[in-house]
């Protein structure tokens, strides 16, 4: 399968009052970490808070720069791209799902579905197909008149998942999508993911605390203090084995 | 129950006896008879009737009619009051006085100076006070029941509220340091408060200390005639409105950005009261802050005035005695609780919306309405044009105000139609949704931004740079009073004039003249009637007529004098002068006034005057005489003219002058380079000469050129003072706007940016977005007051030299202003673009 993204020796450093001089304004959050993610894989990064979990997905999204090492993504290497480049890259290959879900409370729902086309400057009757299209599939058809304030936290995450297919990407990057959810809505957060990835042959890059959701993907990275400690892959068949080692693992 | 019930029909029969009764008490004065109402009556009726009484005045046929009311009152409440006896009482009697009392009062609060039954305000008050009564006897066991069912229910809630919320001894010392961290993070926050309350104060210090200051540089009659009083009180006004509007927004902006910190402290326990005593503790505090910061700058800010003034003016630095500490404390109270009872209701809303119970309108684009306030609008601007636009009318402070109402529909109009139109359009609409996205979600609250940016920059470039360019480019006092002394002299009153000349050798030019009086000037203005109303001077308000003992006067010349006075002046003639019965104006005027016709309810091509004849009225209406105007001009031949009352010329033909002339005339002289004390001698005589004889009529040039430079000067400085903050305020209103809602703003692009915006089209949204706060006031207040300055050359016949001598001074204002404006929302741009922008992609 073809690889879509690539690390090697990938440094993330933040700079305390941005002093960039004095070694001791240095927080190393990630320190030469390489990975390596195929077409169609449902991948989950685990890993303790401070980890460099989100900062790691921030970049895998472009949303943040690397301080060293190298990023490929589609092949191409991110350093290498425009701004302008990085954001049609956001705007069209990835889908984002973030844990606050980030909707714009001065639009509607259904506005706030539309926004990456919107962005994209698709036109109207084309962008309205494809939220009922997606609307209609995740259930939320009947909420897209309402404002984002007046949706539960469910509705509100599958409305950003609806949102994060707009442009059709190739990628879903979600980050602790379930933190705020109940456990119902969490398992039918997950089965949307599931869906995505099986029948719409998405990518999908997962940050996630939680056992239960991390042993829906196939591959699960492990991430403590800026490396990638362990990577675990599933077998055809056996989720329950799976489970157990990412158990033991977070034991571990 | 039943007692009171009998006592109040006693009290309530006594007071329409006492009615009834008091309409035959001698209330009114004519001439030296005293008349009770239905005197006046017949005596009207004797008299032919009130139009031919009073020669048609409108003002006292309306008031005269208006009497009948009470009257029909009276006998109802009397017919009322012994049915009420008799244990019947007729309902309807009662009901018919309240709308005889509602109409009368109505009619004469429209018509109060010229009603002289000052006294029968006393039966609206009464009838009041009786229907109050009578509505707390009627009500009196359910009002008391209901009391007493509230008290319970609120005892209840507070032991409820008290067994719920108890908390165990006090707060720690860590709280109260989690309260500073707090307050140091969001400590922009109170910096807008302070600022904003700063310069409140910082503004009522200075026109206080500014007062004080000049109260002995004035003469006695200047001061007590309110000149000086005037010039700070407009300052003051829309001082304190700006200030009052920006610490309101700087409120609500900081409880906006409260209530979110608020809802953290709330979930983690904290009890409402101590929020609410953190709350007020801030808020008194930074107002405390802001009084100290005030009197310090407004200190340094006289000090540096009064310097300035200095030159000038014989005033000097001193400091304010503690009373007017007091008073300015006091007022900055009052407008700093007036903020906080404005901004209340913002709090009330926000924690509903907070709590859930209110659900935040999406779509508040307003539809029909828009059009309904174009119609609205246009009317408004085109009266307000019109009338300003008119040497008849005024350029009155309502006239402005009901210009900035008309523009507001109209703004409010184009961006209303804007944005419904792009609504209509889908493809248009999401192309452009992110750019308009403010007005799309929030049209109300932005657009009343606008508003207020327009109408500052409105008041900046046209009323106050009005008063300060024209201050500064009036030509210099001296040069407008050409002659030291203006005599107008009777024929009775030659003899005395020249026996002061023959003493004094006085070198007197002599020219025949005619007092030539005008109409009563009709100033229609609502502002200055609602000003003397609060003043209490009613004579000067009737029916918006400034009401004088002696209608305005001015000096009939034939054509002769004008063009030898023109000679004089060394100036070329407009004309050779009318023909026939018609005349020609010359106005007097000083730059600072409008050449104002001379008879305000005429128009400018013909006015009704009437010349000193004996026997005449002035106050009949039928007396003055419909003249053609055959031309006009403003210019200074023998004095400039400040009030419109005295000194403009009236230019008739030599030959009709002939007819009409009666020995009056007018003499004009210097004192020369004659010995100290020659002036003040020669005045004094004049003035002697005019008490006693009453033939005599004098102005001369250092009592007037010593009071106008003084007032000019005073204008001149302040009102610059007033340009400055007015324009700090449009600023100071961008800066808080932007600054509060940067978070709100960088929050909405970073996520756009993440959402695959490009940088250019983040910084081209941006823009779009803040451009409507520039270019929508730039335009309306830059297009309104270049066309209102236009019109003030037009009513004040300014001649070219003077328009360029007024723009001189105005367009580096009008350009200040606007590059300021332009830097600012430059500067507003780049940090608001620094904020958003973040590190994407690539190596760093």
């Amino acid at each position: 399968m073809k690889e879509i993204i690539a690390t090697q020796g990938l440094v993330k450093n933040y700079y305390r009052n941005h002093n960039s001089n004095h070694p001791e304004a240095r927080i190393e959050v990630l320190k030469g970490l390489d990975l390596s993610i195929l077409e169609g894989e449902y991948v989950c990064i685990m890993g303790s808070s401070g980890g460099g979990k989100t900062t790691l997905l921030k970049i895998l999204g472009m949303m943040e720069s690397i301080t060293d090492g190298e990023y490929y993504f589609q092949g191409k290497d991110a350093s290498k791209l425009w701004k302008d480049e990085l954001a049609d890259i956001r705007r069209k290959k990835i889908g984002f799902v973030f844990q606050d879900y980030y909707l714009m409370d001065s639009l509607s729902v259904e506005e706030n579905i539309m926004v990456p086309m919107i962005l994209d400057k698709a036109p109207a009757d084309k962008m309205r197909e494809k939220m009922h299209s997606l609307t209609e599939r995740f259930g939320v058809e009947k909420l897209i008149r309402k404002a984002p304030c007046e949706l539960s936290g469910g509705e509100k995450q599958r409305v950003a998942i609806c949102r994060a297919l707009m442009n059709d990407p190739d990628i879903i990057m979600a980050d602790e999508p379930t933190g705020n959810l109940d456990a119902k809505s969490s398992r039918r957060l997950m089965e949307t993911f599931d869906s995505i990835n099986q029948e719409m042959k998405k990518n999908i890059i997962l940050v996630t605390h939680d056992p239960k959701i991390a042993r829906c993907g196939n591959k699960i990275f492990f991430i403590d203090d800026g490396v990638i400690v362990k990577t675990l892959k599933k077998k055809e068949g056996d989720s329950a084995a799976f489970y157990k080692e990412i158990l033991h693992e977070m034991e571990e | 129950m039943n007692t009171i019930i009998k006592i109040y029909q006693k009290i309530t029969c006594l007071v329409y006896v006492f009615f009834f009764a008091a309409l035959w008490l001698p209330w009114m004065e004519i001439g030296n008879k005293s008349y009770h109402l239905p005197g006046y009556l017949r005596m009207v009726q004797k008299a032919g009737g009130i139009v031919a009484m009073t020669d048609g005045s409108p003002d006292f046929v309306a008031s005269y009619y208006l009497f009948f009311i009470p009257v029909l009152a009276g006998i109802l409440a009397v017919i009322y009051a012994v049915s009420l006896l008799a244990g019947r009482p007729f309902k309807v009697l009662y009901t018919m006085v309240r709308w005889c009392e509602f109409i009368y009062v109505a009619a004469a609060v429209i018509l109060f100076p010229m009603v002289p039954l000052l006294w029968t305000y006393i039966l609206p008050l009464l009838c009041l006070a009786e229907y109050v009564a009578g509505q707390y006897v009627a009500q009196h066991d359910e009002i008391a029941k209901a009391a007493r069912e509230r008290m319970e229910r609120d005892r209840r809630e507070k032991e409820e509220r008290k067994r719920r919320l108890y908390f165990p001894g006090r707060y720690g010392i860590d709280f109260f340091r989690m309260v500073l961290k707090n307050a140091k993070y969001h400590i922009r926050n109170y910096i807008m408060l302070i600022l904003s309350g700063t310069f409140l104060m910082l503004f009522l210090y200075l026109t206080f200390a500014l007062k004080y200051a000049f109260q002995g540089v004035h003469t006695e009659e200047a001061v007590v005639g309110g000149r000086l009083q005037g010039i700070l009180l407009e300052a003051v006004w829309i001082g304190l409105v700006l200030n009052a509007v920006l610490m309101a927004l700087s409120f609500s902006y900081y409880i906006r950005n409260k209530i979110k910190e608020e809802n953290a402290l709330v979930l983690l326990g904290i009890r409402s009261r101590a929020l609410t005593s953190i709350m007020v503790m801030e808020y008194t505090g930074c107002l405390a802050c802001s009084a100290v910061m005030g009197i310090l700058m407004g200190n340094i800010a006289f000090r540096i005035l009064i310097s300035a003034l200095g030159k000038r003016l014989p005033v000097r630095a001193c400091s304010l005695p503690v009373s007017s500490y007091l008073i300015l404390i006091g007022i900055f109270a009052v407008a700093a609780l007036i903020a906080a009872m404005v901004n209340g209701h913002v709090y009330e809303h926000m924690r509903w919306e907070q709590a859930g119970l209110l659900v935040t309108g999406t779509g508040e684009i307003p539809g029909i309405s828009v059009w309904i306030g174009l119609a609205v609008g246009c009317y408004a601007i085109f009266s307000a044009v019109s009338q300003f636009g008119r040497r008849e009318g005024g350029e009155g402070e309502e006239l402005l105000l009901y210009f900035l109402f008309g523009m507001v529909l109209v703004i409010r109009f184009l961006k209303g139609v804007q944005v419904q139109r792009l609504k209509k359009t889908e493809h248009r609409y999401y192309r452009e949704l992110f750019r308009k996205l403010i007005f799309i979600k929030s049209f109300g609250q932005n657009m009343k931004k606008i508003y207020l940016l327009t109408g500052i920059a409105f008041l900046v470039m046209y009323p106050l740079t009005a008063v300060y360019a024209v201050n500064a480019a009036v030509t210099d006092m001296e040069q407008q009073y050409p002659y030291d002394f203006v005599c107008r002299v009777s024929e009775e009153g030659t003899d005395a004039f020249e026996e002061i000349r023959d003493r004094y050798k006085l070198d007197a030019e002599e020219y025949p003249m005619t007092t030539v009086y005008t109409l009563m000037p009709n100033d229609i203005s609502v502002t200055s009637s609602l000003k003397s109303l609060f003043f209490m001077e009613y004579a000067s308000v009737a029916n918006g007529r400034q009401v004088l003992v002696e209608p305005p006067a001015q000096a009939g010349i034939p054509a002769s004098v004008y063009l030898k006075l023109k000679e004089n002046a060394g100036k070329k003639a407009k004309a050779r002068g009318p023909e026939g019965e018609d005349i020609f104006v010359v106005y007097q005027e000083s730059l600072l006034t409008r050449a104002h016709v001379l008879d305000w309810s005429g128009t400018e091509e013909s006015i009704f005057l009437q010349t000193a004849c004996e026997g005449m009225d002035v106050n009949s209406y039928s007396a003055y005489t419909e003249r053609r105007v055959a031309g006009q001009e403003r210019d200074i031949l023998t004095g400039v003219c400040d009030g419109g009352k005295q000194q403009n010329l009236v230019v008739f033909s030599d030959e009709y002058f002939q007819t009409i002339y009666q020995g009056e005339k007018l003499y004009l002289f210097q004192t020369g380079t004659a010995e100290k004390g020659f002036y003040e001698k020669v005045r004094a005589e004049l003035q002697k000469a005019e008490e006693d004889t009453g033939m005599l009529h004098f102005y001369d040039r250092k009592a007037s050129v010593q009071d106008t430079e003084a007032e000019r000067y005073l204008r001149q400085v302040v009102w610059l003072f007033m340009l400055i903050l007015t324009g700090l305020s449009g600023i100071y209103l961008l800066f808080i706007k932007f600054c509060f809602e940067m978070d709100e703003i960088t929050e909405r692009y970073r996520f756009l940016s993440c959402m695959g915006m490009r940088e250019r089209e983040v910084r081209k949204t941006l823009q779009r977005e803040m451009l409507p706060f520039f270019l929508l006031p730039f335009f309306a207040a830059g297009a309104s007051a270049v066309m209102f300055t236009g019109l003030m050359f037009r009513v004040r016949l300014y001649s070219p030299s003077e328009m360029g001598q007024y723009l001189r001074y105005a367009l580096p204002v009008w350009c200040g202003y606007w590059l300021i404006q332009a830097i600012v929302c430059l500067i507003i741009r780049g940090v608001l673009h620094s904020k958003i922008r973040f590190e994407q992609g690539g190596v760093r």
